[in-house]
């Protein structure tokens, strides 16, 4: 079903900029998600809208034949991707 | 027009942000960094967007993306100098100093951002210093620390309290002229220029500050 890598970008605590020491990442199994927000997920993917914000995500949606890149405002991703991102430091 | 923050945001999120009608602020992961509010420089900077986003507007990419996320810094760094009744040389220049965690801490990092040093590897999250690196495509958060220089260097030149003048006249760049989203950093620069002469006439020290921060990132 293929897996989603998400990375939260901006905020004040701005992670993963180049040279940076933290970055902010969680992956989680599109199967992993309710039916509910997989479909409201896929959603999204099939008809993507470019941000302008201050903080959103990044998801990326990794399948064996291809590998697609989206942004999302934060009321738009459901919780249980979102608590799956981490703070990693260097 | 009310202001609104929401704080204690999911579970232990270490972030703070401004989503374009409010501001919202996590309480940290205890480990990394602590509770966004206890940053005053934070909710300067959080409240800060929510100016730029009713006056200059500028949009969150490329070059006025990094003038709005500096802009943030500069306004914050501000508010924590007058709240703590300091001069530009007692204040330390430095973004987020009070919401690092124990294990960041430990690491040797003292904040995220250093106005007066944006490549420092004390800080989270080093920036760049001249005009010549920058990039477009840039994160915003990450191309402020040009503009961010600059604004410390035209305060270090002048002197005293960095809310005035300089202060003064980057507040009256952002909200004097009507939205300008797509405003490069030469056009600001050149702004907060024009603003120092017509501002304080015939003030040599604050008018060759104000020039000479901008000319020593390469603007």
């Amino acid at each position: 079903m293929g897996d989603l890598v998400i990375q939260e970008v901006g905020g004040f605590a701005a992670g993963g900029t180049p040279g940076a020491h933290f970055r902010k990442e969680g992956r989680l199994a599109l199967s992993d998600l309710s039916p509910e927000d997989r479909e409201r997920v896929l959603a999204m993917f099939a008809n993507p809208k470019p941000v302008n914000a201050n903080f959103y995500y990044r998801i990326t949606l990794e399948r064996p034949s291809r590998r697609q890149t989206i942004e999302a405002l934060p009321e738009a991703v459901p919780a249980a991707l979102i608590a799956s991102v981490k703070t990693i430091l260097d | 027009m009310t202001l609104v923050s929401a704080v204690h945001y999911l579970m232990k999120f270490n972030n703070a942000f401004w989503n374009g009608t409010q501001m919202t602020y996590g309480d940290g992961d205890s480990q990394i960094f602590i509770d966004f509010t206890l940053g005053n420089d934070v909710i300067g900077h959080e409240l800060t967007h929510g100016v730029t986003e009713h006056s200059a507007a500028f949009v969150y990419a490329n070059e006025p993306g990094g003038l709005n996320e500096s802009i943030s810094d500069v306004f914050g760094s501000m508010f924590r100098q007058w709240q703590a009744g300091q001069d530009v040389n007692s204040a330390d220049w430095l973004i987020g100093s009070n919401i690092m965690g124990p294990t960041a801490k430990a690491r040797g990092y003292t904040c995220l951002r250093d106005m007066a040093n944006p490549a420092a590897t004390h800080c989270l999250a080093p920036q760049p210093t001249k005009f010549s690196q920058y990039q477009p495509g840039m994160d915003p958060h990450y191309s402020s620390g040009i503009p961010n220089l600059a604004f410390y260097k035209a305060c270090m030149a002048v002197g005293g309290h960095s809310w005035d003048p300089v202060g003064q006249i980057w507040y009256k760049a952002l909200t004097g002229f009507g939205a300008s989203p797509n405003m490069l950093m030469s056009a600001f620069a050149n702004r907060t220029r024009s603003l120092a002469k017509s501002m304080y006439p015939g003030n040599a020290t604050i008018e060759n500050a104000v020039n000479n921060a901008w000319a020593a990132v390469e603007l």
